[in-house]
């Protein structure tokens, strides 16, 4: 069946003159999981807003711009030096990681001295170097795969690969950058992979940025597996120009008493929709999600989370805040699996919003499906303004009513904070808010 | 130091204050005391500047400026503090964040220089230790978690921090129990000097024999039908407030 969109939709054509452009150094590995991919694409059409889960994200001018996967011709690292900052989070020592529209770039990365089988860095040179670690994991939170996540599987190019074996505690955290150059027209499909075995820990910052403020389509894929004990924190900074697009798809499987501290902040782009699934597949996991959304103008965010309770004992815990100024919209669609055997299971989850503006919008969708008898899950959401009373309680103390909205929102967004172990993240995520609030 | 003439204020489209009178001099303390729902505390987020009130009639003159003129901020920066009858909880605002931003603030409207960290520190450690006080309230989100009695003794800190010129008082004493309200009472006592004034106000006598009044007014539907010394509070203390509100109908 031939379906309206697709036909609208232009990168079947450029598949071969994409892999063509993509010089000599294709890689195998993704070669036969794109091709397969391309034929799934092939049979199933994109989301539009009579799927329950995108009512409220219309994904059609994506697939109206007609947007082309990035090559590694489309820029120059030469021309780019003086714009990239690599020293993304300063002061943060890291192992600095640095993706340039989806393709590893040796020269702006900085991986430090690595313990012994620790890999980070490029996934298709891991998947050359290591090649069974990657074929073991690579896509296998991927089920029942949606267009957009096939559309990532058919045109990744590369992305983050970050392996902590067994036992071992990575002491510097990863600093992944990903910046988008000269890519105006252009799809990205960013791949990464995160494996943190037994009894392992690691600590990731990742930023999606821009170096000028064009038009292109950011399609990413992260999976993140956490094996027992394992503990993990993924903090990803979505600051694209306002002009971009963006589907983020994040899968996460985690085993016993697996330890988890997920961090999305969303502080710009036209359209951003992230998908987060988390299959909690052992007992005694402890997971958090947080989430920070700030949209002003006509942008829209869209933060769709699906938190699977597969095994007894666990506990998620999930908070998603933003704020809203002028026309812009705000999805968050909450989604608890509580399985029938998954008994004592402890699920948290809020949604709170606040409007600046009578224009702006949130649609929040709570959607807690529990098949077990003996859990304990609560979830809210809240919408509304500023506390007036609180306000008054501050000016009333001599502080100036602007100092005071500041600091209220500093309040709101401390959830956001607080929970960032390291300080100089937290500071440099709290100004990120800060900043783009005041704008 | 205040002069409130003919006050009138609505709230929520309701008249509660009805005309009232007021003076208020340096040195002095001044008790008002009332029924529930008389209007004390409409009469204090007035005076503070609290937008959800709104004044219809009157003037109230606070050291030669026209106070309902004034911005809430600014009557503070004057030198205006409130004791909330129910402090507002800021989670994720420090105590020390929000009064050093508090103190800062009312002194750039003074054209004086920032109070530097270690002054600060020393400042709250001293006041905190007269209320005896944990430290760790100092470093604590404002208000958050606190008991009734903590949040009481954190509006008192503030007070102590701030330094105002006039000091209303919002039922400070309400669920405070007798420790604590002698703690609470010693800061206020503190405070007092001949250049501020206090005005407390409370519906139970219990407090007035630690903080000592010059003055004891009775609020009654929006106006101010009696005042008198100290001795009008024992006198409340044992007739209630019944008495009164004969006379205030015999008196119309
Ligand atoms: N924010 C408000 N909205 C509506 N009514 C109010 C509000 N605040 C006070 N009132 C009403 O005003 C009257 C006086 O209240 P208040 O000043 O709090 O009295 P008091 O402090 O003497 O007990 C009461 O009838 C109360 O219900
Ligand atoms: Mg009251």
């Amino acid at each position: 069946m031939k379906n309206e969109l697709k036909t609208d939709f232009k990168y079947f054509g450029l598949y071969a003159d994409w892999v063509k452009r993509m010089n000599s150094s294709y890689n195998s590995l993704f070669a036969a999981e794109s091709e397969a991919a391309l034929g799934k694409l092939e049979k199933i059409s994109f989301p539009t807003i009579k799927d329950e889960d995108w009512r409220f994200t219309n994904v059609s001018p994506i697939l109206k711009a007609g947007f082309v996967p990035a090559t590694k011709n489309d820029f120059s690292e030469k021309t780019l030096e003086g714009k990239i900052n690599a020293e993304f989070y300063s002061g943060l020592e890291a192992h600095k990681v640095v993706f340039v529209n989806g393709f590893f770039s040796e020269q702006f990365s900085d991986i430090k001295n690595l313990p012994e089988n620790v890999f980070i860095g490029s996934l298709k040179k891991a998947s050359e170097e290591i090649p069974d670690i990657v074929k073991k994991y690579y896509g296998k939170t991927l089920v029942n795969q949606n267009a957009f996540e096939l559309l990532n599987e058919a045109f990744t190019s590369d992305g983050l690969f970050v392996y902590i074996p067994k036992n071992v505690i990575l002491e510097l955290p990863v600093e992944a950058v990903f910046i988008a150059d000269n890519a105006g027209g252009k799809m990205i499909s960013p791949r990464n992979l995160v494996i943190a075995e037994e009894n392992s820990e690691v600590n990731i910052f990742t930023d999606y940025s821009s170096s000028a403020a064009e038009m292109y389509f950011t399609n990413s894929i992260t999976e993140i597996f956490g094996d027992k004990n394992s503990r993990i924190t993924f903090l990803e900074v979505q600051a694209e120009n306002n002009e971009s697009y963006r589907i983020g798809t994040t899968k996460m499987r985690l085993k016993d008493s697996a330890l988890l501290n997920h961090f999305v902040l969303t502080q710009s782009g036209k359209l951003a929709r992230n998908n987060l699934n988390a299959e909690l597949d052992g007992e005694n996991i402890e997971a958090h999600f947080y989430g920070f959304y700030i949209a002003k103008e006509k942008r829209h965010i869209d933060n769709h989370t699906f938190i699977d309770h597969a095994k007894p004992n666990c506990f998620s815990n999930e908070i998603y805040k933003g704020i809203l100024e002028d026309e812009a919209k705000a999805v968050f669609g909450g989604r608890i699996l509580v399985r029938k055997d998954s008994q004592k299971t402890n699920a948290f989850q809020s949604n709170k919003t606040i409007l600046l503006s009578d224009k702006a919008r949130i649609d929040t969708k709570p959607q807690l499906e529990i098949y077990a008898d003996d859990v304990k899950c609560t979830h809210g959401a809240t919408v509304g303004q500023l506390d007036k009373e609180a306000l008054f309680y501050i000016i009333s103390r001599g502080i100036s009513s602007e100092a005071a909205r500041s600091m209220l929102i500093k309040a709101f967004a401390n959830d956001f904070l607080e929970p960032i172990k390291l300080d100089v993240v937290k500071e440099n995520i709290n100004n990120r808010i800060f900043k783009t609030i005041e704008e | 130091m205040i002069t409130i003439k003919n006050l009138h204020a609505k709230v929520a489209g309701n008249e509660i204050l009805k005309g009232l009178n007021l003076q208020v001099n340096a040195g002095e303390v001044h008790a008002i005391m009332g029924p529930n729902g008389s209007g004390k505390s409409t009469l204090a987020n007035v005076l503070a500047g609290n937008e959800a009130y709104e004044v219809t009639e009157g003037e109230v003159i606070f050291n030669g400026k026209n106070l309902l003129e004034l911005a809430p901020e600014e009557r503070a920066c004057e030198g205006i503090f409130l004791a909330f009858q129910y402090p507002v909880e800021i989670p994720g605002v420090t105590n020390s964040t929000f009064l050093k931003t508090a103190i800062d603030s009312i002194r750039k409207y003074r054209n004086e220089p920032e109070i530097s960290a270690k002054e600060f520190l020393a400042l709250i450690r001293e006041k905190a230790a007269l209320l005896d006080m944990d430290n760790k309230l100092i470093s604590r989100a404002v208000n958050e978690g606190f008991s009734g009695g903590e949040k009481k003794r954190n509006e008192i800190l503030q007070l102590l921090m701030l330094n105002p010129k006039l000091a209303i008082l919002d039922e400070t004493d309400s669920g405070l129990d007798i420790d604590a309200l002698k703690i609470v009472s010693k800061g206020v006592n503190h405070f007092r000097s001949p250049e501020n004034a206090t005005i407390v106000v409370t519906h139970y006598q219990r407090l007035l024999d630690y903080i000592v009044p010059d003055f004891v007014h009775v609020l009654y539907k929006g106006k101010i039908i009696k005042s008198g010394g100290k001795e009008l509070a024992l006198e409340l203390e044992e007739k209630g407030y019944d008495w009164l509100k004969t006379d205030e109908v015999e008196a119309v």
